[in-house]
């Protein structure tokens, strides 16, 4: 994950958290406090800094431990909410 | 090791808060889904199981209400499954172990015999079988199936043989020759009893007696010979046919007459080919009297 070091390390915007999205294949998220809303359409993920809100099909996570969740389905759509600016972006 | 999973329903209002307490917990979550709307389906570690009842107490025997969540346990995924399964069936799977080892073991055996082809020599085979140690109920041994097909092969007919297990019976196929080899009488043609030569008709061989003289029992009729123009013979196998009439008297005892014949016929040993000329029968106290005489065939190759 060193590129992804190199990457982030001057990007305090995004800093709090890493999201992986794979086309067709899901995502892979670190640093996730908490599962906001959950259903196979929407994901609501809360970071420390805002909350990410993930829209696909047939989205179920695969995996969810320590900070770290893997979201299996298709994602369409990837909307951050920056709770300190409230800017949205998607 | 996904081995040891177990699958965990949780219901309530929100059921996603629930999940928050759970990663406080460091309980890792797997196949997270939502079913329902107040219910979350998530499989974890078969070793976390306690820790969610610990983190939601005897909540599964009350129906949740504000903020309470219900969590219900509900068994074994993948190949635990299997292992629950197993362990309630302790008995059955040791049960299908011994039967298996039983099968296993049976293998090597042999529980019957089964002909192919022709069955005439039923007892040599059983016989040659039996001396190469393949008997029903003992293990079979490839190592004598040669041996076994050597000794079947050596019967005069047999053309054809083989010997392999199917399953637990040994399968012997034997085939008979189409055409049977002509047996040949070797060695000199002697008189079958004793009498006066008929007729005597010799295709290859030396006739040593001449029509009208009288033979004696076992005496040579024709020899396996013949000579040469200078001096020397050749042997040969004897193609000839000779018909000697013969004469037969003794007492025989019996019970009628009938079967003073019966013992008289026995003991000269009447043929289909011989020729009954003269027959009487006169009772002499305890015996009967038989006198027979009778034409006999000899034939030799021919």
């Amino acid at each position: 994950m060193r590129l992804y070091d190199e990457i982030f390390k001057n990007a305090d915007e995004f800093s709090f958290s890493r999201c992986t999205v794979v086309p067709g294949g899901g995502g892979y998220f670190e640093g996730v406090k908490a599962v906001g809303d959950f259903s196979s359409e929407k994901i609501v993920l809360c970071f420390s800094r805002g909350n990410v809100t993930v829209e696909g099909k047939e989205l179920t996570i695969k995996k969810y431990y320590d900070g770290d969740l893997q979201l299996s389905g298709q994602i369409y759509t990837l909307r951050v909410e920056d709770m300190q600016t409230g800017g949205e972006k998607v | 090791m996904s081995f040891y999973r177990q699958r965990i329903l949780l219901e309530g209002t929100m059921p996603e808060r629930a999940l928050l307490k759970l990663r406080r917990a460091q309980i890792p979550l797997f196949h997270v889904e939502k079913p329902q709307k107040n219910q979350i389906l998530f499989h974890i570690m078969k070793k976390d199981v306690e820790k969610v009842f610990a983190i939601y107490p005897k909540m599964c025997y009350n129906k949740p209400n504000h903020g309470a969540y219900q969590v219900q346990d509900l068994g074994a995924v993948g190949f635990g499954k299997y292992v629950e399964k197993a362990k309630r069936r302790v008995g059955m799977l040791l049960g299908g172990l011994l039967g298996l080892c039983l099968l296993l073991a049976s293998q090597p055996l042999v529980f019957s015999v089964d002909f192919v082809g022709t069955s005439v020599y039923k007892r040599e085979i059983y016989q040659a079988l039996d001396e190469a140690g393949i008997r029903v109920f003992s293990p079979y041994r490839q190592d004598k199936v040669d041996e076994v097909c050597a000794k079947l092969l050596a019967i005069e007919d047999v053309e054809f043989c083989s010997v392999q297990k199917i399953g637990h019976r040994v399968v012997v196929e034997t085939r008979l020759s189409a055409f049977s080899k002509m047996q040949t009488k070797t060695g000199v043609m002697r008189a079958k009893c004793t009498g006066k030569l008929i007729s005597m008709v010799v295709l290859r061989g030396s006739p040593l007696k001449q029509i009208g003289e009288t033979v004696r029992e076992g005496e040579p009729l024709v020899g396996d010979w013949f000579s040469t123009e200078n001096g020397g013979q050749v042997r040969v196998e004897i193609i000839a046919r000779a018909c000697i009439a013969c004469t037969y008297e003794a007492d025989v005892e019996a019970e009628d007459a009938e079967s003073a014949f019966a013992k008289a016929y026995l003991a000269v040993g009447f043929t289909d080919k011989d020729e009954m000329k003269e027959k009487s029968v006169e009772k002499r106290g305890d015996v009967y009297r038989v006198k027979m005489l009778y034409h006999t065939i000899e034939t030799a190759n021919f």
